[in-house]
C-alpha cells in the first residue's frame, strides 16, 4: 500500500483548525469544483463543500489511512452532490441552459468540453451508481479499474454501467471498456 | 509517458501526493498538462472568494460540533405501554413491505404537502415532514426501531427498557418521527422471537455500518436473528 499523502500533514483532529486550514488549501478547489459542477449553484456547492470536509474530519481515522486523500473526497463529495440532487428532485439537466458557462477541463479541448456537457445533461436518468461511474470516468478520467475499485463494485459491472450510459448518450468510450464482446 | 495523465493524477499532482516522477516530469514538459495544473491554482482562488477559509472553517465547525441530535421526536413514553394488539385505520394508500414470516412494515411521509408512502432509496425528506412507521408483526414477536446517521450513531427509537418490543397483530407505532440534522438516516426495524437488548443491535449496526465504510445507504442487514427492514431517509 502506497503512503497516505496525508503522512506529510501534522495533526489531524488534535491540531484542529491548522489541519483543516491545510485540507482546504490542497483540495478544497478541486471539491469545491466538483459540487458546483453537479449542483450548478455556488451557495450549494459550499454547503456541500462542507459537508463533505466535515465527513472527512469525522471520519479522520479512515481519511488519514487513504492513500489518495483527493480521491477518497472527490467521491464523497459526487455522491453526496448525486444525492442532494435526488432529494431536491430537481430538473437541475433542465436548467443546463442557465448554467454558467463550462470551462475547459482536459487535454480533449473541444471533445472533453463535450463531454462534461453530456455529462452534465444526461446524468439524471441513471441510477445513483452509474451517475457515480459516470462521473468518475469521464471527469475525473479514471480508468475502468480504478472506477471500479473506488466504487467496490466489479470490473464487469461498472463496464456494464458505463455502456448504458453511452449507448443512450452521443458521448464515447475510451478503450478501457471498449466495443461489445 | 506517451498518454497525458489522467485529470484525477494531475489534480493529485497538484495537491502534493505522490504521483511518481514519472508524471511529473510528463507535466514539465506538456505545455497542456502544465496549464491543467496551472488551472487549479485559478480554481483555488475562485474558491477562496467565493468561500473564504474563515467562513469555510465556520461552516465545517457548525456540522462537526453539531449535538447529538435527537434522531427522531417521538413520544416514548408511550412505548412502555405498547401491547401493539391494534386497531388503528390505515390509510389505502400506503403500499406494504413484506418481510419474511408474515410480516411487514409501512412507512408515512407526512407534512405540508400531503402524505405519501416512503418508498425512495434514499426517501426525501422535505423540511416539518414526519414519518409514520406502521408494523405488521407476522409471527415475530418482538421489535426495536433504531436509526443510523451518517457519521454511525445510532439513536434508538422503539424500544421498551432497553430492550425490543413485545409486538403482535398490526398497528401503527406512536407518534410520528421528526429526522433532524443533515445528509442520510437509516431506519432499521428488527423482528425476532425473543428481545434483543440495545446494545446488541446498536452494535451490529455499527459493525454493518463499517462494512458499508459508512455509506448508510449501502448497509446490509444487521448480523441478527430475526428479519429486518431497512429504509434510508434524505433529511432536509
Amino acid at each position: 500500500m502506497p503512503p497516505s499523502a496525508l503522512g506529510v500533514i501534522d495533526g489531524g483532529q488534535r491540531s484542529g483548525r491548522a489541519w483543516l486550514e491545510e485540507l482546504y488549501a490542497k483540495y478544497g478547489g478541486a471539491v469545491f469544483g466538483r459540487c458546483r459542477f453537479l449542483l450548478k449553484n455556488g451557495h450549494a456547492a459550499e454547503d456541500a463543500m462542507q459537508d463533505v470536509f466535515a465527513k472527512a474530519i469525522i471520519n479522520e481515522r479512515r481519511f488519514r489511512g487513504e492513500s489518495s486523500p483527493l480521491t477518497w473526497l472527490l467521491k464523497i463529495a459526487t455522491h453526496h452532490c448525486l444525492n442532494v440532487l435526488r432529494g431536491e428532485k430537481a430538473a437541475w439537466h433542465d436548467q443546463y441552459e442557465q448554467a454558467q458557462v463550462v470551462r475547459g477541463e482536459g487535454h480533449g479541448g473541444t471533445e472533453m468540453l463535450e463531454a462534461r456537457d453530456v455529462v452534465q445533461r444526461s446524468l439524471k436518468a441513471f441510477d445513483l451508481e452509474t451517475q457515480s461511474a459516470v462521473v468518475h470516468y469521464y471527469l475525473d478520467e479514471m480508468t475502468l479499474e480504478e472506477v471500479a475499485a473506488l466504487l467496490e463494485r466489479s470490473v464487469p459491472t461498472i463496464r456494464k454501467r458505463l455502456r448504458a450510459f453511452a449507448d443512450q448518450t452521443s458521448i464515447s468510450l475510451r478503450d478501457d471498456v471498449g466495443a461489445e464482446p | 509517458m506517451s498518454e497525458h495523465p489522467s485529470m484525477l493524477t494531475l489534480r493529485r499532482l497538484h495537491a502534493g501526493e505522490a504521483v511518481g516522477d514519472e508524471v511529473q516530469a510528463h507535466v514539465a514538459l506538456c505545455p497542456a498538462c502544465a496549464a491543467k495544473v496551472h488551472s487549479f491554482v485559478a480554481e483555488q482562488g475562485e474558491l477562496e472568494q467565493a468561500l473564504p477559509f474563515e467562513r469555510f472553517a465556520a461552516g465545517v465547525k457548525q456540522r462537526t460540533a453539531r449535538p447529538v441530535r435527537r434522531a427522531v421526536t417521538v413520544g416514548l413514553a408511550l412505548a412502555a405501554t405498547l401491547a401493539l394488539v391494534f386497531a388503528v385505520s390505515r390509510s389505502s394508500e400506503t403500499t406494504t413491505n413484506r418481510v419474511k414470516g408474515g410480516a411487514s412494515v409501512d412507512l408515512v411521509v407526512a407534512g405540508g404537502g400531503g402524505q405519501r408512502q416512503a418508498a425512495g432509496e434514499p426517501e426525501a425528506l422535505a423540511p416539518g415532514e414526519r414519518v409514520r412507521v406502521g408494523l405488521t408483526a407476522g409471527v415475530w414477536r418482538y421489535a426495536m426501531v433504531v436509526s443510523i446517521d451518517e457519521r454511525g450513531m445510532v439513536t434508538p427509537i422503539y424500544l421498551e427498557n432497553g430492550r425490543s418490543l413485545s409486538v403482535n397483530g398490526t398497528a401503527w407505532l406512536p407518534d410520528s418521527l421528526e429526522f433532524t440534522g443533515q445528509g442520510l438516516e437509516r431506519l432499521v426495524v428488527v423482528l425476532s422471537q425473543s428481545p434483543l437488548t440495545l446494545d446488541t443491535v446498536s452494535q451490529a449496526a455499527k459493525t454493518a455500518y463499517d462494512a458499508a465504510h459508512g455509506d448508510v445507504a449501502r448497509m446490509t442487514d444487521l448480523e441478527l436473528p430475526g428479519e429486518q427492514f431497512q429504509r434510508t431517509f434524505l433529511k432536509p
